[in-house]
């Protein structure tokens, strides 16, 4: 049972954070796209924007890896 | 590394005013200063103005290189490389006007630009150019046209043969989808009751999903087959404007004929532009150069400034070059013209232009910060970091030596393959030297393909990314720390460097704030004893009234931001898992296939993707690092680069007095 709930919360760590940078990614994704379209030379940035709220999921994945290791 | 640059006022007399500017402009070291409008107002000087003649060269030249601008639209070159007289040797522009040739130097007799036989060849070439480019576009169009009809065309065309010589029969063509096959019997029942049986229907399965159907019947029931169709909504093969009025198979035929003969067409204008772009694309390149270095002229000696009988030139131009610059004047004008340094003013700091040069194995990464605005010229270049620790975060990620040595053969192919392309050559340099950390981080961490490598008996030395997540996440965190810590570091010696002693202080009591937080924090996680934990709450407290004084509020939350950008080096331990998993993943549904062949196949597809995404991520995860979360310790915004009074055909001089 208490491993069963380690797994879930771990998988809800990672899932929401998930979900989040999903979410945030789309924005700017869309966003981007149409900056790219009207000014390619953007197009360095708008990759460096994408990457910004990859921390959340990372984070969430630090947080998971943190609740099965038990630390 | 950001080059000093000195601040240089050029004196002479008024009557060589020209010669200097030829002279700069050949130099290309001068990064010359436009005149601030409060001088611009001074009565002792003045902007210089045209003369009247000049005034016309320069909207001449203005009018021509907008033409030949246009014009080179409508040519593309047919060889790749510019020849060798435009690059590095002796250029003869498109008119042979110009009599004095010397070795290397072409001389532009630039008052010869007002001749209309420039013009008017160039207009006739226009003419000739935009002639062909309608012809072809029109022809394309009608091509396009004929291309949408050429799969019911391809179908029906047995049938159009079988058919057309029949008299008095009409013709209706119909184009029903696949899916909607089952209306074609009941069409067919209507067909032959409107008829009373006079007819006949064909149909053929056409490329693609639908299917084409010919309905041929006595020409006196046309009328009541055209509206049954029109009442059911099924419609006919519609045939372009042009065709209207003719016969479907008539139409067709006529179709299939002109196909060919547009194609030819096409081709033969292709030819004609090949030829003309052959022979004009690069003289007129090398003319729009000569022209551009002409306007640049021109604007230049808006930027001096001129009393009755001298001229002031004023700009920047970097510290080592300013021997050649210096030398090169006096030997040219002796003492006519005098070069001055002068002093750089504190308030002047943040518009001098920038300059960075940097050392061959650095250089490639400056591809990196040209997304960025160029550094302030009192902060500090990024680019030698970036290529010490891009590389190093790359392999940390990438971590696998098979992965690694197949991105360097990679690369070194594409460079080989690429050798002309600057962009791909510097990309190649970089990847070059991320492919090696690979192969050096995957030995230490014992991967090759994963764990394939330990058949062969390579074990990990430093650790098991695999297994010692904890361990890995530790190395991240602490690589997180030193580069942050570094970037703060940086900051400090920068303050010191350009004497900012208010800010120095206030960087050093961030570090100090920072060090106590994170002696904290490591003595809390029992990495310390718990001495440490009193200690760095006390020194946190003791700096954070100095940090208050000296950085104001936003100091403090420097700091607080400063520990959430080290929590995020742990994107190096959680991509690194993720490539290392994927590389487990791989190997055991390949394993699982239970033959040898497709496990290799299903493997190495997997390992491929691994390698794509493995390429991909950590590039862009070490950028963010660096941009995101090392640069904003240190690294301040400019918004002038450094750019010189150069000449774009350096071995054309361009020459006034004919």
């Amino acid at each position: 049972m208490e491993k069963g709930l380690i797994a879930l919360s771990a998988a809800i760590a990672i899932a929401v954070s998930g979900l989040a940078t999903a979410w945030a990614q789309s924005k700017i994704g869309s966003a981007g796209a149409g900056a790219i379209a009207e000014k390619p030379e953007v197009s360095g940035t708008i990759i460096i924007l994408m990457a910004i709220p990859e921390t959340m999921v990372i984070l969430g994945f630090v947080i998971a890896v943190m609740i099965i290791l038990g630390t | 590394m950001i080059q000093r640059m000195s601040k240089i006022q050029i004196v002479g007399s008024r009557r060589i005013m020209e010669e200097v500017i030829e002279l700069l402009h050949s130099l290309s070291i001068l990064h010359i200063e436009s005149v601030p409008e409060d001088i611009k107002e001074d009565l002792a000087s003045r902007v210089v103005p045209l003369q009247r003649e000049e005034l016309a060269l320069k909207e001449r030249t203005e009018k021509m290189l907008q033409k030949v601008s246009d014009l080179i639209l409508l040519l593309y070159p047919v060889r790749e490389k510019a020849p060798d007289w435009l690059s590095n040797g002796v250029y003869r522009p498109p008119v042979s006007i110009y009599p004095l040739p010397e070795w290397k130097i072409e001389k532009f007799s630039v008052t010869d630009i007002v001749s209309e036989k420039f013009l008017s060849d160039f207009d006739a070439l226009e003419d000739r150019l935009r002639g062909l480019h309608k012809k072809r576009s029109e022809i394309a169009e009608g091509l396009s046209l004929i291309a949408r009809y050429e799969r019911i065309l391809k179908g029906l065309a047995p049938l159009i043969s079988k058919l057309s010589d029949l008299k008095a029969i009409e013709f209706t063509g119909v184009i029903v989808d696949k899916d909607k096959a089952g209306v074609i019997p009941l069409l067919e029942s209507e067909i032959k009751r409107i008829t009373d049986g006079m007819y006949q229907i064909f149909r053929k399965e056409l490329e693609g999903e639908s299917i084409g159907v010919i309905i041929a019947y006595q020409r006196d029931y046309d009328l009541k087959v055209r509206s049954l169709l029109s009442e059911e909504g099924i419609s006919e093969i519609k045939l372009p404007a042009e065709y209207s009025g003719l016969p479907l198979f008539e139409a067709l035929k006529i179709m299939i004929r002109k196909k060919g003969e547009m194609t030819l067409e096409i081709k033969e204008i292709e030819k004609e532009l090949d030829k003309i772009s052959e022979e004009w694309y690069w003289k007129i390149e090398g003319f729009m150069g000569v022209l551009k270095d002409l306007v640049d002229e021109f604007r230049t000696l808006g930027y001096c400034k001129v009393t009755k009988y001298t001229f002031f030139i004023t700009g920047w131009a970097p510290q080592r070059d300013l021997p050649l610059l210096r030398d090169s004047i006096k030997d040219k004008f002796g003492e006519r013209v005098l070069l001055r340094e002068l002093e750089i003013r504190k308030e002047e700091l943040e518009r001098i232009p920038v300059s960075i040069r940097n050392p061959g194995i650095v250089k490639p990464f400056e591809i990196f910060m040209s997304i960025l605005p160029p550094p302030r010229y009192d902060s500090i270049d990024p680019t030698p970091f970036l290529a010490i620790f891009f590389p190093v975060f790359f392999g940390l990620i990438l971590g696998d030596s098979a992965h690694g040595l197949i991105l360097l053969v990679f690369t070194l192919i594409l460079r080989r393959r690429f050798a002309e392309n600057d962009v791909i050559k510097d990309l190649t340099k970089v990847f070059f030297l991320c492919a090696v950390y690979s192969i050096i981080f995957g030995f230490l961490f014992g991967e090759f393909f994963g764990r394939f490598g330990e058949r062969f008996g390579m074990h990990p030395i430093l650790l098991d990314r695999g297994r010692t997540i904890k361990g890995f996440l530790i190395i991240s965190i602490a690589i997180g720390v030193g580069h942050i810590m570094l970037g703060f570091i940086l900051s400090l010696l920068n303050s010191i460097k350009w004497k900012r002693k208010k800010e120095a202080v206030g960087k050093l009591s961030s570090i100090l704030m920072l060090f106590a937080i994170l002696l904290a924090i490591a003595s809390v996680a029992g990495y310390l004893p718990r001495g440490f934990l009193f200690f760095g709450i006390i020194l946190s407290i003791a700096v954070i009234p100095v940090i208050l004084i000296f950085e104001g509020l936003i100091g403090i939350i420097e700091v607080i931001k400063s520990l959430s950008n080290i929590v995020s080096y742990t994107r190096i331990m959680a991509l690194g898992t993720a490539a290392v998993m994927m590389s487990l993943v791989a190997n055991r549904v390949g394993k699982m296939s239970g033959n040898i062949i497709i496990g290799i196949i299903i493997a190495g597809i997997i390992h491929a993707l691994n390698i794509v995404i493995g390429v991909f991520s950590p590039t862009i995860q070490a950028l963010r690092l660096h941009y995101v979360e090392f640069f904003s310790k240190f690294y301040k915004e400019g918004n002038r680069r450094y750019i010189p009074f150069r000449k774009t055909r350096g071995e054309v001089r361009l020459w006034r007095r004919v």
